[in-house]
């Protein structure tokens, strides 16, 4: 009986357990591998035969990259998403840092109305920006710049729904370093600013960096926000482009651009995703394994 | 940039007229306008005003590069040109929809947007549009004195009124539902279109028995599926008969309603589909159609345009119109796509003139020819596979719009009807409990308005 | 399409209780992040609130009127949005379709992290095997959409590949309207596991390696280890990953419409309450009801604290029962 407890518990289970755990990994590369395929292949031909191989045919990612505006569409991406990080860290880091070294009072209570905001859904908002965002634009235009663009909109949003997230992390996460090099700086006399940016940021460096990394997956695939608050597919992002030819390239059948759009909306998170992967995975247990 | 630079136009313009003299004139002009359509309307006096006005916003949800997209450009440029009124496109991507309303209320809309027929309800109601009557008098530039009502049929501009008749769309092209085949695969159809509904069915059960799908159905699309109760509606209870299973459900008790779902049923229970049909992700089930893998699929005018490049180079695409039954309705459906008028339209003279120059003839031509699709004018013939949709659209003595306009009432559409009609063509509930579970959903629908 | 969901909810609301204790620190004097508190603080709430809370009630007024859009009259109409909501038959099987993948779905996806806790701190090639099962979080929802027909349409390739070995019985008609939402569940653990998976790894790289060095001598098998040793250490995190689960599943939105598709509406079948919110304010035929969809969304919020406290309930008593 014993033995047969100890087969099962050292051996089979967690041999099956490792098995199945490979199917898993197996299918997740045979779906990335195969939408790489397909993206070099003719529409047709992917279409009788999803299976099969057929030379290397490049077409696709021009019909993609032309008929979808998406070399565009890219540079839009990059800048919201650069934008918005920016933003992000630029608010929510010192703000996470004051929360999380003060004494006062108010700190407690505003780091749990920080937190709050992650158990708002998004869609509580999205009618609400719908109106506010051209409120606001109208309100630029007549009053203070005399012109807006529906991207700074975009990134001012990404940023408030942002935020709860950042700084909630990032206050654990400061609070976790060690209160020393601080308390030195401010010995040497240097102002609040001086000892957050020349103390804090570089000792801090590798959580903001994972925070940073997270937030440009979310902002990057981010798709909902784009459609409701860009008007122009000149100023939308590489989603909202990958969505309009999806219904575009659907309409016409072009299966090999499509996923020729697929690899380009994808392939900088893949990178990305490498690059950073270790860290993504450190960051995503940030301020709550503390 | 160009963007920017146009905003900043627009703001500077405002700065510099924000003034009572601009409003004032405004309303001027607007009243002047409704004055000669009351009038009978004389080309001179708009056209005066609208180049007063010097330009034109009009906001398309076309793709760019999209052929109709070009088309009105060029359009665009010929009245610039003639006229010397400024012509601003700017294009809003198919997701536009979202933020015209906005836009428009806001008054910082277009002056002409894309629409169509089956948007006049919701549009009305969000008071985003205002008639464009006084177009149908203008004088179509170049035409020898015909005016805009003389080149559009009755039938069309009836496809483009609200309900109080008042011309909400001035169309370019025209939309329906059919039957399609294909010749080159099944040239046998094309010798004997079937006309009535058991013309149909025996064609079914032929294609059937020689080992083929009849029919190709993309199964997950509910608006596709629905096709064959609506028209099994109109052909049972006419037009009108589909709209009125929303605002009442008492209606659900016609014996129509009854027929109508016992035809769906039998082709559910005919096994006429393609195996799974219910659970085929589109576009698969139109793309093996083009291909030949199933004889028939209903859809829209659009489809051929659609599957050509998955379709083989000598596929000849061809449909007729859904098949009629004994005592009932021989409608024809007619949507149709256009151009409306902004309620806030800053320059609506210039607009509605411009408008007379998108309905010549350049434009219907090219409708046809490089979108393929069916244009609005009658002088125009329309692409091969489509002629015979047109020729009935034009001579059709009782018409109804897409989907007897039965979408107006979205939550009940997608709530009641769209799923109830996908269990009877899935073979799930029986025709009876079809129409008893309807008149009981409908019924609690409205209470809960 | 991708999803209200959006995975940028990450953590967790679940810590406020121990991120809100003031850090006890050395000394008395003002430090640097006192002086300048309100001026580090200050900007980020000012968007947050500007930008996120504001809207949001902004949004629970809505949900009292009666309104289709800009240009419609908003007419104040009480309560009536939310007695729609609960008696509408289609808002009902929706929500009980995210009751069925918040628990269903949750053990799987559960089962297969727990799995992956007794197995992945020793497996040979880990870090790939956690980099892999990660991936599907990265991949945006219109991407994965995009293939799920060539997949799971009747004549697709896992019907084929049924075929192919031999387990004809086994073919279905995945997407049809009995099947479409357990393919949905799966879709959904498929999705999510990995991110949980990296979540309650990381507190297990966190025990000491000399606990499971003991176990091994007194004879305890590495099921045993799992029961005795990681699953007991890895309870706080277990708990947060809960909490997170529970947040991000009320939500699912993007994977039904990866499913469905974006030609039809998704059959009621398949809705969850995200989806069937979205419609109420997006169709794309007729009037939309915004006053309605607002009502819906409050609602969700409303249902997601609720559960967030009796999730934060349900891990604390198992806690003081063990020890």
């Amino acid at each position: 009986m014993r033995t047969v407890g100890r087969y099962f518990g050292d051996i089979a289970i967690p041999r099956a357990i490792k098995a199945v755990l490979w199917v898993f990994v197996a299918f997740n590369l045979v779906i990335l591998g195969w939408t790489l395929l397909s993206s070099f292949r003719g529409s047709r031909s992917l279409w009788t035969d999803p299976l099969g191989a057929d030379g290397l045919n490049v077409g696709g990612y021009a019909r993609a990259w032309h008929a979808g505006d998406f070399a565009g569409m890219a540079l839009n991406s990059a800048l919201t998403t650069a934008a918005s990080v920016a933003g992000i860290m630029a608010l929510s880091a010192p703000a996470a840092y004051a929360l999380a070294r003060s004494r006062r009072r108010s700190a407690a209570p505003v780091v749990t109305y920080f937190a709050a905001g992650l158990a708002l859904p998004v869609q509580a908002v999205l009618i609400p920006y719908q109106t506010l965002s051209i409120k606001l634009s109208q309100f630029m235009v007549d009053w203070v710049t005399g012109w807006w663009d529906a991207r700074i909109s975009l990134v001012i949003c990404n940023v408030a729904l942002s935020l709860p997230f950042a700084v909630f992390v990032l206050t654990g996460y400061f609070r976790s370093l060690p209160t020393e090099l601080e308390e030195a700086a401010a010995l040497d006399g240097a102002g609040s600013l001086r000892t957050f940016l020349q103390v804090m940021v570089p000792v801090a460096r590798p959580g903001l960096t994972i925070v940073a990394v997270l937030n440009v997956i979310g902002i990057w695939n981010e798709l909902l926000l784009v459609m409701v608050l860009i008007d122009d597919p000149k100023k939308q992002t590489l989603p909202a482009g990958l969505s309009q030819l999806s219904s575009t390239m659907q309409y016409t059948s072009d299966w090999g651009g499509l996923f020729a759009g697929v690899v380009i909306l994808v392939a900088p998170m893949i990178l990305l995703f490498f690059w950073f992967g270790r860290k993504i995975m450190d960051g995503m247990t940030l301020g709550i394994s503390k | 940039m160009h963007a920017i630079r146009r905003t900043t136009a627009r703001t500077a313009l405002a700065a510099a007229i924000a003034t009572v003299m601009f409003a004032a004139g405004c309303g001027q002009k607007i009243d002047g306008d409704k004055k000669t359509g009351q009038a009978g309307g004389k080309g001179a006096d708009i056209g005066a005003a609208a180049k007063s006005e010097k330009r034109v916003d009009y906001w398309s949800t076309w793709g760019e590069s999209e052929p109709q997209a070009k088309i009105f450009k060029a359009r665009a440029t010929a009245f610039t040109k003639a006229t010397g009124i400024a012509v601003n496109i700017k294009y809003l991507g198919r997701s536009g929809n979202k933020v015209l309303p906005q836009a428009i209320t806001s008054g910082n809309g277009p002056d002409l947007f894309d629409g169509g027929s089956d948007h006049i309800a919701a549009d009305e109601a969000q008071h985003l549009t205002q008639s464009v009557d006084g177009v149908l008098k203008l004088p179509v530039p170049g035409e020898n004195g015909k005016s805009v009502s003389d080149v559009l049929p009755a039938n069309v501009l009836k496809s483009a009124q609200d309900k109080d008749g008042r011309l909400i769309v001035v169309p370019h092209t025209l939309i329906s539902t059919a039957i399609w085949y294909d010749k080159a695969r099944t040239p046998a159809i094309a010798k004997d279109k079937p006309k009535t509904w058991s013309d149909f069915l025996a064609l079914l059960d032929k294609e059937k028995a020689a080992g083929k799908t009849p029919i190709a159905q993309d199964g997950l699309v509910n608006s596709y599926n629905v096709y064959w109760f609506y028209w099994l509606m109109m052909r049972h209870g006419g037009p009108g008969s589909l709209v009125g299973l929303s605002t009442d459900a008492k209606n659900w008790d016609s014996p129509a309603v009854l027929k109508a779902a016992k035809d769906v049923a039998r082709l559910a229970k005919g096994g006429y589909f393609q195996s799974g049909y219910m659970g085929t992700k589109y576009p698969a089930a139109q793309n093996d159609w083009a291909q030949g893998k199933g004889a028939l699929n209903i859809n829209g005018t659009w489809l051929a345009a659609e599957t050509k490049p998955q379709a083989p180079a000598d596929a000849a695409p061809d449909s007729f119109p859904f098949p009629a039954v004994p005592g009932g309705h021989d409608s024809v459906e007619i949507g149709s796509l256009g151009w409306e008028l902004s309620a806030k339209a800053k320059h609506p003279n210039a607009a509605k003139l411009f408008l007379s120059y998108l309905v010549q003839k350049a434009v219907s031509e090219q409708i046809s020819r490089t979108a393929l699709n069916i244009p609005a004018r009658q002088d125009t013939p329309a692409p091969v596979a489509l002629k015979s949709a047109q020729a009935a659209m034009v001579s059709a003595k009782e018409t109804n719009t897409t989907y007897d306009g039965a979408t107006a009432n979205s939550a009940w559409w997608n709530n009641v009807l769209l799923p109830l009609d996908d269990k009877l063509l899935g073979g799930k509930i029986s025709p009876s409990a079809f129409v008893a579970e309807g008149r009981k959903k409908t019924a609690d629908a409205l209470a809960n308005g | 399409m991708l999803s209200p969901t959006a995975e940028r909810t990450a953590p967790v609301a679940d810590r406020a209780g121990a991120a809100t204790r003031p850090a006890r620190r050395r000394g008395t004097s003002e430090g640097p992040a006192d002086r300048a508190y309100r001026r580090f603080m200050f900007p980020a709430a000012l968007v947050y609130t500007a930008g996120f809370v504001l809207p949001s009630v902004y949004g629970v007024v809505l949900s009292f009127m009666k309104w289709s859009g800009p240009g419609t009259e908003q007419k104040w109409v009480g309560w009536h949005n939310y007695v729609r909501v609960f008696r509408d038959d289609t808002v009902r099987q929706a929500f009980g379709n995210t009751l069925v993948i918040v628990v269903v779905g949750g053990a799987g996806v559960f089962a297969l992290a727990f799995c992956a806790m007794a197995v992945l701190r020793e497996m040979r090639g880990r870090a790939f095997v956690r980099a892999a099962v990660y991936l599907p979080s990265i991949i945006s929802m219109i991407a994965i959409g995009t293939s799920l027909g060539f997949l799971l349409n009747p004549d697709g390739v896992v019907n084929r590949l049924l075929r192919f070995v031999g387990l004809h019985t086994l073919e279905r008609s995945w997407l049809e309207p009995q099947h479409i939402f357990g393919c949905i569940v799966l879709g959904v653990i498929w999705m999510t596991s990995g991110t949980y998976i990296v979540l309650l790894m990381t507190s297990v790289d966190g025990i000491p390696q000399h606990l499971y060095e003991e176990a091994k001598l007194t004879g305890l098998t590495r099921l045993q280890q799992f029961r005795h040793i990681t699953f007991p250490l890895s309870r706080d995190m277990i708990s947060i990953a809960a909490v997170l689960w529970t947040v991000n599943s009320l939500r699912t939105f993007d994977i039904v419409i990866g499913f469905t598709g974006t030609a039809g509406t998704p059959t009621p079948e398949a809705r969850t309450y995200a989806v069937q919110q979205w419609m109420t304010t997006n169709s794309q035929v007729g009037i939309p009801e915004l006053g309605y969809g607002s009502a819906m969304a409050t609602l969700l919020t409303v249902l997601t604290i609720v559960l967030l406290v009796l999730v934060r309930r349900m891990s604390r008593s198992e806690r003081l029962e063990i020890s």
